[in-house]
């Protein structure tokens, strides 16, 4: 019963139809069509729930390629996730993607991003996790630079390289895995790793592997792609840091939990978390780029769930993985609106998004939910972690609380920056700011997406028992939720203070550059520590995103044209024959001489 | 009327000489079309021959040919490529009826490869294979003569080896048949010149220096023929004289042809990470994907040599496929990767199928590559040469980069629209290696068993 394998020959009949139809309404309906289909496959997902399908793709002499699908409650969250988010995604796009020219191969990258996403969603091996990896990396590169800008030229360049050594440490890893326990099934390797004492070479290949979920989540030290990813169109990001991409880094530390719990790195996990988290944030706090700010609080939100996972409170990581989806992709329709209705892109450039009411709630219930006010998802999210983190040790439990605090002055610093109202006379009267003019169909995925937002807060209800339902799966998992009263306090008092400094401090526009001096209560040593502490961090997350242009400006220098290069290559490919010959001949007695010795 | 499976080597004998025949005859009459329709059906002629010969299993010896599965199937590729080949080059109008006449010799030459049953056929016919294709090189025009002095010294240091460490295995073995060699110190040195001088045809580092020089300065259907087809004699040389001559020492060589394997993987894509000119990309692309192929045969095992054959023909279409998209924007004096940009605009058939031919270099799944490397790779870990798999793994993942920095620019939009038309002859080149890229990466049941049946075939001799 491989019902799942009917998602890809409709999607290739779609893909088809929508190459082949020239009219652009009929591409923008067929996206649509296409991208709620995968929610009619729910409902018998659920009634196969735990179920673990094997199908051989190859077999070729003693080596086969099995494809595993595993329909295991966090799957389907997934999968669930993907497919209610990713019709809201075309909606918008049929608003914010108006150049009649570009439509067509927008859709359908679209669309493949989404079957790539899909297939992650529900794979129970290495080996279909390899195959959507590297779908997601190709099709998240071509509409990252979708554009063409050389500013998303080089963005693009710079998300590949990090993709690429994620790819190298996903291969290394699984092939790894593969030698010492001759299978690529997920829960056969769990059992096994479990069940007898650790060897090296399984903890060499759980550590690359975390280097691969590090890479594609955006985690220190690979964190720089990301905020340089904001150069591709707003429609994108929101799929991207909802549901999509980063969420498979992840996601892959969910679902593989078992092994890195057996190979003892949880608390690599947690420090890295930590720092990730505390590396974003104080990104967020200085930028002005309305997209990047959201970037960098994606990485923190990230960092945030590797942080519960840690911990070892897996139902946390499942509630933040889910919630976070939904008012995520709220605050970027939000920020695509304000975007197309004042045509800036910087937070001080926008003006009068409270005089729309109805759009101005909307972001509001994104802006409390982020910042984890009392009813909202956040909330939830917040204490929950905060106690699993006092369970732990007092240190990350302060660390976390700082994190939630700053979280909030940065969210409402975005929020009240970017709509408030207009004061001055100067307005230039050419740049009228008209938010009727934007399309309905980008207010009316946004109002979805709110709604939403408030759905999915009910989840806290459930996800305890989701958590105990995988240990039935073999997961030998924490499901435990706490949430005690203290921390419930203590949070919201956090929350409150940072929200409510953020407004006092930003609501007229004077400070330009408060954020460092509000938050370190203006000092000037503790100016100059914070400095030195984010540039050294900033550096460290840098160095590593700008490997490209290292490794380029190397080979540069070496290859290049036999004509005007430079280097050990020049001395030895430089077009003379005679080196040529020589060359041959110290190779034959490289031969010989091994012969004569060995 | 029914043959008899024996009759195909008649046929066979009869069709390769035929070929060479016409070739002189209508090289006199000086027509091109004449040549070009004799040529294309003595080929088909030939490779339906072998095909049939494949599929009813004829199994002939003599002292100096022996012909069964191994030796069909790749006398096969040969053949269909020569054909891809001789359609690609039909353009070249004046060269035309010498490149014809010149590279039936040369096919011949592969021929004896193929069906070699001693040492003295693999000379005689990496001879007759490599001196007319220097030839055609040659008289191509002007600037070639560099690419064509390049290989004629190169490769005569390699004949000369070859015949050096042929003359030492007779004198440790009293043979000079392909027979397995008892151990002794003479033929241990015998390998060791073998390897070398086979190293420079199979383009191995670090006999393989010419390579790039001599790819980029031939003309392109040349190229298509020296990495397509030449390169792929030299391992069939190799394996037959591994695998049937020096079986005794497969621990030797199996550590050597893993280390020249890792450096000719690294030299290739390193070198290739720079280059600008993308024929000369494409030539170390060549190179990186010898030590790929040279990864089976080290591994020596059944399993080994089957991934190696899959992917000397997997090479063959997506490496004569890509050529044949050079030559086309060569037509238009376009040659370096900033040329490529906007090729999708132009002409989406071409800047379609190079992306295909580049997926399947990097073995993207649903490509012929795909299947091939994971032969390769798979079949390291089996024979416990953990490491040579992930060094290949690493090798195709730094390969993506400079594949993809073509593929990028092609689908780039660019401002100025102008519409390319691609010779007739050019788009059946391109549409038959396409065709296999895609038909064998969805479907590779057949050429898995064929190339696993050659390997088996190559034991049991």
């Amino acid at each position: 019963m491989i019902f799942e394998l009917a998602i890809i020959p409709i999607f290739i009949a779609l893909l088809v139809l929508a190459a082949l139809k020239k009219e652009n309404r009929a591409i923008k309906a067929i996206a649509l069509v296409g991208s709620i289909t995968p929610l009619a496959f729910l409902p018998s997902m659920i009634q196969h729930m735990g179920s673990i399908t094997s199908i051989n793709w190859l077999s070729i002499g003693p080596a086969s390629l099995p494809i595993t699908f595993s329909i295991l409650p966090i799957n389907v969250l997934l999968f669930a996730t993907i497919s209610i988010i990713a019709p809201l995604v075309i909606l918008y796009s049929w608003g914010y993607m108006d150049k009649k020219s570009e439509d067509k191969s927008f859709y359908i990258e679209m669309l493949a991003f989404e079957i790539s996403m899909l297939a992650f969603s529900i794979a129970g091996n290495f080996i279909l996790i390899l195959i959507a990896w590297g779908f997601l990396s190709l099709t998240s590169y071509l509409l990252i630079g979708f554009y063409g800008k050389p500013e998303s030229a080089r963005a693009a360049r710079k998300t590949v390289t990090i993709i690429l050594i994620g790819d190298i440490a996903m291969l290394t890893g699984a092939i790894l895995l593969w030698h010492s326990f001759s299978t690529f099934q997920f829960s056969s390797i769990i059992s096994i790793m479990q069940s007898s004492p650790i060897n090296v070479t399984a903890q060499v290949a759980m550590l690359l592997i975390l280097i691969a979920a590090l890479t594609k989540s955006a985690q220190f030290p690979f964190s720089g792609w990301l905020p340089a990813a904001m150069e591709g169109p707003t429609p994108v990001s929101a799929f991207l840091h909802s549901s999509t991409m980063v969420k498979a880094g992840v996601f892959i530390v969910i679902i593989l939990y078992g092994m890195f719990q057996a190979a003892n790195l949880l608390p690599l996990i947690l420090a890295i978390g930590i720092i990730s988290a505390l590396l974003a944030i104080s990104n967020a706090l200085y930028e002005t780029h309305i997209k990047r700010i959201l970037a960098y609080s994606t990485i923190e939100e990230l960092s945030l769930m590797f942080v519960a996972i840690g911990l070892g409170a897996f139902s946390v990581a499942i509630y933040i993985f889910i919630v976070q989806a939904f008012y995520k992709a709220l605050l970027f329709f939000y920020s695509g609106i304000l975007i197309k209705a004042n045509s800036n892109e910087d937070i001080y450039g926008m003006r009068n998004a409270s005089k729309n009411k109805p759009m101005y709630a909307a972001a509001l219930i994104g802006v409390l939910s982020l910042a984890g006010f009392v009813p909202f998802s956040g909330f939830f999210s917040n204490v929950s972690l905060e106690s699993a983190a006092m369970s732990n040790s007092l240190l990350i439990y302060l660390l976390v609380l700082i994190i939630d605090l700053a979280v909030s002055l940065m969210i409402m610093r975005w929020f009240t920056v970017s709509s408030a109202s207009e004061t001055k006379k100067t307005v230039d009267a050419k740049r009228t700011v008209n938010y009727y003019l934007v399309s309905k169909h980008m207010y009316l995925s946004m109002y979805i997406m709110a709604f939403l937002t408030i759905i999915s807060t009910v989840l806290i209800l459930y996800i305890t028992s989701i958590g105990s339902s995988m240990v039935g799966f073999g997961y030998n998992v924490n499901s435990a939720l706490i949430l005690s009263p203290i921390e419930a306090a203590i949070a919201t008092a956090a929350v409150v203070a940072g929200l409510a400094i953020g407004y006092i401090t930003f609501n007229n526009k004077q400070h330009k550059d408060a954020s460092l001096s509000i938050l370190l209560f203006n000092n000037a040593l503790t100016d100059k520590i914070y400095y030195y502490l984010a540039a050294f961090f900033f550096e460290m997350s840098i160095m590593l995103s700008d490997l490209d242009f290292i490794i380029n400006d190397i080979f540069d220098r070496m290859g290049e044209d036999t004509s005007y290069s430079s280097g050990i290559v020049r001395k030895v490919q430089n077009g003379q024959i005679s080196t040529y010959a020589i060359i041959f001949a110290i190779g034959l007695l490289a031969l010989l001489a091994y012969m004569i010795i060995g | 009327m029914l043959i008899n499976p024996n009759d195909y080597v008649q046929l066979l004998q009869i069709a390769i000489i035929l070929l060479m025949g016409i070739n002189i005859i209508t090289f006199a009459l000086k027509k091109n079309q004449f040549q070009f329709i004799a040529n294309v059906i003595m080929l088909a002629a030939i490779a339906i021959a072998l095909f049939n010969m494949f599929s009813s299993g004829v199994v002939q010896s003599q002292n100096y040919v022996y012909i069964d599965k191994f030796s069909e199937l790749l006398a096969l590729l040969l053949t269909i490529t020569m054909l891809l080949i001789n359609i690609l080059s039909y353009g070249a109008k004046e060269s035309y009826r010498l490149f014809a006449i010149f590279s039936s010799f040369a096919l011949m030459g592969m021929y004896f490869v193929a069906f070699a049953a001693s040492f003295i056929m693999i000379l005689i016919g990496l001879e007759l294979m490599i001196m007319p294709t220097i030839f055609a090189i040659l008289s191509s025009r002007a600037k070639s003569t560099e690419a064509a002095v390049k290989l004629f010294i190169i490769s005569a240091l390699s004949i000369s080896l070859l015949t050096f460490g042929i003359t030492l295995f007779y004198g440790g073995t009293n043979s000079v048949s392909l027979i397995q060699a008892p151990t002794s110190r003479v033929v241990e040195i015998a390998l060791m010149f073998i390897i070398a001088s086979l190293g420079f045809e199979a383009s191995l580092s670090p006999f393989n220096l010419w390579v790039p020089d001599t790819y980029e300065l031939s003309p392109t259907y040349l190229t298509g023929m020296l990495g397509g087809i030449n390169k792929k004699v030299g391992f069939i040389a190799l394996m037959e004289v591994v695998l049937l001559a020096f079986v005794q020492y497969e621990g030797t060589f199996s550590l050597i042809l893993s280390v020249i394997a890792i450096i000719t993987m690294f030299y290739g894509n390193i070198i290739a990470l720079s280059q600008n000119n993308v024929k000369r990309l494409i030539a170390y692309s060549a190179i990186s994907q010898s030590g790929y192929i040279l990864i089976g045969i080290a591994v020596a095992s059944q399993y080994g040599i089957s991934a190696s054959i899959f992917q000397i023909v997997a090479h063959s279409f997506m490496f004569i496929g890509a050529i044949a998209i050079v030559a086309f924007m060569e037509q238009r004096n376009r040659t370096v990767i900033s040329d490529y940009i906007g090729l999708f605009n132009d002409n989406k058939f071409a800047a379609a199928a190079l992306s295909i031919f580049f997926l399947g270099f990097i073995g993207t799944p649903f490509t012929i590559g795909f299947i091939g490397k994971f032969m390769l790779f798979s079949s390291a870990i089996y024979g416990n040469l953990l490491v040579l798999a992930l060094i290949g793994i690493l090798n195709s993942i730094i390969s993506v980069y400079y594949y993809l920095k073509v593929i990028m620019s092609m689908f780039t939009n660019k401002e100025r629209r102008s519409y390319f038309k691609m010779n007739t002859n050019i788009a059946v080149v391109v549409a038959i290696c396409l065709i296999v890229t895609i038909a064998f990466g969805i479907y590779p049941q057949p050429l898995i068993s064929a190339s696993g049946a050659a390997a088996s075939a190559l034991f049991a001799r």
